[in-house]
């Protein structure tokens, strides 16, 4: 199990201060920093799982990796997603913001749904996956459990949920201590939807 | 020598959690104060050499860290019956019979 909590970061992807500190009243969430620094740190402890943990045996190979990320530091619009899920989800899975089919010539509403998002770009255009859970390297990820948790909340306020991977090589075994639980089911042989409970 | 550094540790972390929530009204800062020591005291053996003086170097951004470390280790702490922790290797290990 590893506990970080990723800062808004340096440079020019970094989630500016305003954003984190609500200066402004209204604004377009800053969604897309956002996931990058969820999945920097995310693929960091990966890379220490693969590169250092296993191979000096400091963990078993046939172990389960948990992450526990925080969102707190990257400001309130990091606990929800534009998708309406946790922003965490949007990081492992390729799930975008909301969309509504309508029929342009009657402009009836036809259906509603999320966009399929398998990656996010860096401002020098350079692409990040968001499928990571599906990837070589996030398969040895068995779930993530994430919060939005500040030491002067009280405890009612604070809330953990867990992201169960649906291509992990393990299946986990026991129950994580959360509220919460997402994870992937399969409707028929070409889609998947997420569900809650 | 173990209780002196428990109780030194307490010490350190109300006295930083005083100051730090002195702009809160008076009976809030104290709860919040109560809260947090009732935590670190069932963290503390999972505590790794360097968590109370980050906890407490001023720095918001790493008093938001380890307290998320607290926070999980304390809920892990809950659910699992063996969770131990390193300064070396991952924050926390559980072991749980399949």
């Amino acid at each position: 199990m590893e506990a970080v909590c990723p800062t808004s970061g340096k440079g020019v992807n970094r989630v500016l201060d305003s954003f984190v500190s609500c200066e402004h009243g209204v604004v377009d969430s800053p969604d897309q920093e956002i996931l990058k620094r969820i999945n920097s740190v995310i693929d960091a402890k990966i890379k220490v799982y693969k590169d250092i943990y296993i191979p000096s045996g400091l963990v078993k190979s046939d172990g389960y990796l948990v992450i526990a990320v925080n969102t707190f530091l990257l400001g309130p619009f990091s606990q929800h997603g534009i998708s309406g899920f946790p922003s965490v989800l949007s990081a492992v899975y390729p799930v975008g913001p909301g969309t509504v089919e309508i029929n342009i010539a009657s402009g009836k509403f036809l259906d509603r749904g999320l966009k399929y998002q398998p990656a996010i770009f860096k401002v020098n255009g350079a692409s990040i996956r968001t499928d990571l859970f599906s990837r070589d390297n996030g398969t040895i990820i068995d779930a993530i459990m994430t919060g939005h948790v500040h030491l002067y909340q009280n405890s009612t306020e604070r809330k953990l949920l867990a992201i169960h991977n649906h291509y992990s090589k393990n299946e986990l075994k026991y129950r994580l201590p959360v509220d919460c639980n997402y994870w992937l089911e399969r409707n028929n042989a070409m889609t998947l939807s997420i569900k809650k409970g | 020598m173990e209780s002196v550094c428990s109780r030194q540790n307490l010490d350190l972390i109300r006295g930083f959690i005083e100051v730090d929530t002195k702009n809160l009204p008076d009976k809030l800062s104290k709860e919040v104060c109560e809260r947090i020591l009732i935590s670190w005291v069932r963290f503390e053996r999972l505590a790794d050499s360097t968590f109370v003086g980050e906890f407490t170097n001023g720095s918001q951004d790493t008093l938001v860290q380890r307290f998320w470390e607290l926070y999980v280790g304390n809920r892990l702490q809950n659910r699992f019956k063996k969770v131990s922790s390193n300064d070396s290797g991952p924050d926390f290990k559980v072991e749980h019979k399949k």
